[in-house]
Formats: C-alpha cells, sequence, structure tokens
C-alpha cells in the first residue's frame, strides 16, 4: 500500500492538467491580492475574503483532476491491470488512491494557504482597516475546512470513477457536487426566508431542499471563513459536528466505493 | 512543387492584403452605444451558481459591480437595480463592511431608503463590534423618516450590542438628545450639505433646486459670452450685448435675487450679495 501511495504521488505531480490547475490557483491569489485594491474601507477582508473562495475553487479542481489522472485514466488505459495484478485487495487499492490525494491537496492546501496568508498581509498597504483580520489560528481553522471541503469531492469523484464508464463522469459530476453542496446552504437560507417573497417557490423547493441534505452534505458548514474576516466566535460544537458530519461522508463513501470496485469487471 | 509554393505564397499574401483592407474599414466603423450600467440584478440562485456555489464570493463580485458603478448618470430605475444588487450583497454577507457602507452613502438620497435599511439592519445584527450600522440607520430613521423617536430606541437598543464603551455612551447621549428635542431641520440641513444632493426635507429640496437652477443660467451665460467673443473677436461687456446679438433670449432672473455680473473677462459670474441700487 506505501508503495501504491509513493507511485501515485509521483503521478500525481506529474500531470499536465494538474501543473496547470495549480498554476491557475497562483494566479487567483495574485487576482485575490488585487480585489482587495478595490475596498474603500476592508481591502484585507476582501482579499482574504476572495482568496480563501479561489482557494477552495482551486482544491476542488486539483482533487477532480487527481482522480482522473490516478483512477479514471488507469482504468480507461487499463494500467490499472498490472496493478491489480498484485496480490493487492482493491479495497487497498482504493484507500491507498484516496490518501494519496489527500496527502497531495494537503501540501497543495498548505502552500497556497501560505500564498493566501502573505497576500492578505500585503493587501492592507499603508491603509489600516479598522476592524482587522484574523490570520492566525481562525485562518488555519479556515483552512481546514476548506481541506475537508475538497476531501468530500474528492471522495464522491472516487465513487463515482468506481462505476463510471466514460472518462468525463468524475469530473463533471464533482463540479456539479461541489456546486450543489456548497450552495446548499445558501438555497436553504434562500428558501426560508421567502425566496423574495415567491409562496410557489418556497412550497415547491423546501420540501426537496429538506431531504437532499440527507444526500449531499451542506458544505457551507465547513466554512468558517467568518470567523478570520470578521474576527467572530465559532461555537466548538458546530466545527466538531460539521467536521464529524464530512469524515463520516467520506468514511461511507470510500465504503461504497470500495464496494462498487471489488465488483467491477474490468476486462 | 514550385507552382504550388508560388500559389500558396500568393494565396497567403492575397488573404493578408485582404484581411488588413477589412480591418482598415472595421476600424473606422461607429461603435454601438456603450451598455449602461445596473440594468439588470441578477436573481440570486443565479448568482450563486455562478459563484460556484460560494454565497461570499457571490457577494463579493456584487459588491465590486456596486462599488465601480458610476453613480452620477445613473436614473431613478437604475438605482432602484443598485439598491436590489446591493440588498442581494447583504443576504450572501450581511457583515459586508463596503456594502453597507456605499449603500447609506447612496441609496437613501435616491429613493431606496427602505433597501439602505435592510442592509444595514443585518449589518447591526452581524456586527455587534461594529457601532456604525446601527448609527447609519438610526440617523436615516431621523432625518429621512424624520421619526426622532424611532431613531432614539435604534442606537439604545444598538448600544447594548456595542462592545467599546465609549462608543456606547456616545450613542446613548445622542439618543437621549434625540428623544428630548425630537425633530430639528437644522441637523438635518448639516446631514443633507454633508452627505447628498436629494432631500427629504421640503425646504431644502427647493433650496437646492433654486441653487442648481441658478449654476443651470450661469452655465448658459458662460456659453453665451463665449459664443459671443469667438463670434465678434470681442469680449461682452453686459448682458445687453448678448441679448442683442440674440445669444439669450431675455436678461438674466436670479431666483435668490442677488444677480449675475460679467467680470472684466467678459465671463458671467455669480453675485452672493445684492448690489447697490
Amino acid at each position: 500500500m506505501n508503495a501504491l501511495i509513493a507511485s501515485g504521488l509521483i503521478a500525481g505531480l506529474r500531470g499536465r492538467s494538474v501543473q496547470a490547475v495549480a498554476f491557475l490557483g497562483f494566479l487567483l491569489v495574485g487576482a485575490a491580492y488585487l480585489t482587495g485594491s478595490f475596498s474603500p474601507r476592508q481591502p484585507q477582508t476582501v482579499a482574504l475574503d476572495v482568496g480563501f473562495s479561489f482557494l477552495r475553487i482551486t482544491l476542488v479542481f486539483l482533487v477532480l483532476f487527481w482522480t482522473q489522472e490516478l483512477i479514471t485514466k488507469e482504468i480507461e488505459r487499463k494500467t490499472i491491470l498490472f496493478t491489480l495484478s498484485y496480490p493487492i485487495a482493491r479495497w487497498k487499492y482504493i484507500l491507498a488512491r484516496f490518501f494519496t490525494i489527500a496527502g497531495l491537496n494537503l501540501c497543495s492546501a498548505l502552500v497556497f494557504a501560505g500564498l493566501l496568508w502573505g497576500a492578505a498581509l500585503l493587501a492592507a498597504n499603508d491603509y489600516q482597516q479598522q476592524f482587522p483580520v484574523n490570520l492566525g489560528l481562525k485562518f488555519w481553522l479556515t483552512i481546514g475546512g476548506l481541506y475537508l471541503d475538497s476531501m468530500i469531492v474528492a471522495a464522491f469523484a472516487l465513487w463515482v470513477a468506481s462505476i463510471s464508464t466514460t472518462s468525463i463522469m468524475p469530473l463533471a459530476s464533482g463540479i456539479l457536487f461541489a456546486i450543489c453542496g456548497k450552495s446548499l446552504g445558501a438555497a436553504i437560507a434562500y428558501i426560508e426566508a421567502g425566496a423574495d417573497g415567491d409562496a410557489v417557490l418556497t412550497q415547491r423547493f423546501q420540501p426537496l431542499l429538506s431531504s437532499i441534505q440527507y444526500i449531499v452534505p451542506d458544505l457551507s458548514r465547513l466554512d468558517w471563513r467568518f470567523a478570520a474576516l470578521y474576527n467572530t466566535p465559532i461555537p466548538h460544537s458546530s466545527i466538531i459536528m460539521a467536521s464529524a458530519m464530512g469524515i463520516f461522508y467520506i468514511m461511507l463513501l470510500l465504503l461504497l466505493t470500495s464496494m462498487m470496485f471489488r465488483r467491477r469487471e474490468m476486462f | 512543387m514550385l507552382i504550388q509554393k508560388i500559389t500558396t505564397s500568393l494565396l497567403v499574401t492575397a488573404l493578408t492584403v485582404i484581411y488588413v483592407l477589412l480591418a482598415i474599414n472595421v476600424q473606422r466603423l461607429p461603435r454601438g452605444k456603450i451598455i449602461e450600467e445596473m440594468q439588470i440584478a441578477l436573481p440570486r440562485p443565479i448568482q450563486i451558481g455562478l459563484a460556484f456555489g460560494d454565497s461570499n464570493l457571490a457577494a463579493n463580485f456584487a459588491a465590486l459591480r456596486a462599488l465601480v458603478a458610476n453613480n452620477f448618470n445613473m436614473n431613478a430605475a437604475q438605482f432602484a437595480v443598485l439598491a436590489r444588487v446591493q440588498e442581494d450583497v447583504s443576504a450572501f454577507n450581511p457583515a459586508h463592511e463596503d456594502n453597507y457602507y456605499i449603500a447609506t452613502a447612496i441609496l437613501p438620497w435616491e429613493g431606496q431608503l427602505k433597501s439602505s435599511q435592510i442592509i444595514l439592519q443585518r449589518a447591526r445584527i452581524s456586527r455587534p463590534y461594529d457601532y456604525q450600522p446601527a448609527l447609519y440607520e438610526a440617523i436615516n430613521t431621523y432625518h429621512f423618516m424624520k421619526d426622532a423617536a424611532t431613531a432614539s430606541n435604534i442606537l439604545i437598543t444598538a448600544s447594548s450590542q456595542i462592545t467599546d464603551a465609549n462608543n456606547q455612551i456616545a450613542m446613548l447621549n445622542l439618543a437621549a438628545r434625540w428623544s428630548e428635542k425630537g425633530y430639528t431641520p437644522d441637523t438635518a440641513e448639516k446631514i443633507v450639505i454633508a452627505m447628498a444632493k436629494q432631500s427629504n426635507n421640503p425646504e431644502f429640496k427647493k433650496y437646492l433646486l433654486i441653487r442648481a437652477s441658478r449654476l443651470k443660467t450661469l452655465q448658459k451665460l458662460q456659453h453665451a459670452a463665449l459664443t459671443y467673443s469667438v463670434k465678434n473677436k470681442l469680449k461682452a461687456k453686459s448682458f445687453n450685448d448678448l441679448l442683442q446679438s440674440g445669444l439669450i433670449e431675455s436678461l438674466p432672473n436670479d431666483p435668490f435675487g442677488f444677480g449675475y455680473i460679467i467680470d472684466h473677462n467678459g465671463v458671467p459670474q455669480l453675485l452672493n450679495k445684492k448690489s447697490p441700487s
């Protein structure tokens, strides 16, 4: 399993699409820094806020492309047959791939977070905003939430890859899943606030959104950026509950993926 | 082989020449009218979708849009759209500092008080450490709604949430003053002068409109004087010169009664006191 993880790490770094996404990530951090200059009163807050958003998008795309590189392409090119011909259980293969993506993603998250930290610090220029951002523990807590968010997307993409017969499916469905999961909180809030007075919309979508939460996790619950942006406290119970929800969802998906992958006919 | 090479070269040359000629002609074509700002406000779910499901990013995109909009040439319908955009920002991220600040600086003065108050209320609740949303909300209530009692209550309620002791005392003092005196026009006038042209105070609005019409007349007179000097190679000495040349229809009438004067450069100026008769 360790050998699988090691080979996966190398393969993950070699992928051209992954390198392109990483480059885009660097550009986005730069763009986040520039957006701060548009703010008349809170340049650091805006730079950090936009930076968190861009960081999340980058991490999600990175894990999706890694899933593409490490699983989908292997199945498509049939190179997976060489790996599976070794005396290794299929569930171990899946776990190894997931941990590889988790390791690569962690490194990326730390690098981008470091850059964003610097960008937020520089965004102030000579202006001392009245309410400073928190670039300490709350900043890293937010990064942790975004990392977990992207790993949930990775687990979902891995599950899709285990059953999909087309290579584009894990990427496309992963993007859709990430958007749905993230916008779920905003959608629920919108419907609960009355959907701009549209009673029909509220009536139609409220039960649907309530049910959907059991299938797609509310990823906005893992977004703790308000703590870093506005230095506000977050109840520990919220952090623990949301993290546990995310971790158990990942475990569930990995179990399903292993089951599906065991039954899959590769020839 | 040679024929093929020559044909290809000729083809490339011909296409290049045609393209350059077309490009020159395209450059001369008049451009269509630039799309005016603040024509539409997208539905919130679409804004969230466009921001990859990230409501904070959607808030920042919309706030940026509101921030860079040129308010000087906007009409009432566009201000209504701006109010909608800023309300959306506030729904996505109620704590957005730029948003509530821009909202209170622009919206209530352009007939969008309701939106401004909604944005400020949300900011007040989500930013308990910040005294300003409550203060602006109270000022708007005081000035635009002429409701000193409600404004005072907003300050009293907000002061209990404020963490800074000095700000808390300042807010309570203001609340007490408003509660005692009720609405006083002199305070309202100061706010109007400081913040905007349009006012809910009928007297001050009338005053501003008269000032605006006075300045407009001055502009017309200056334009006529310039035309006169170009046409006659001579500076106008009095408004009668402009009248006799047909550049103005009648002698200028100042609604304030101070009148106008043509200076030694032949340029009309405002008089700010009555000339001795």
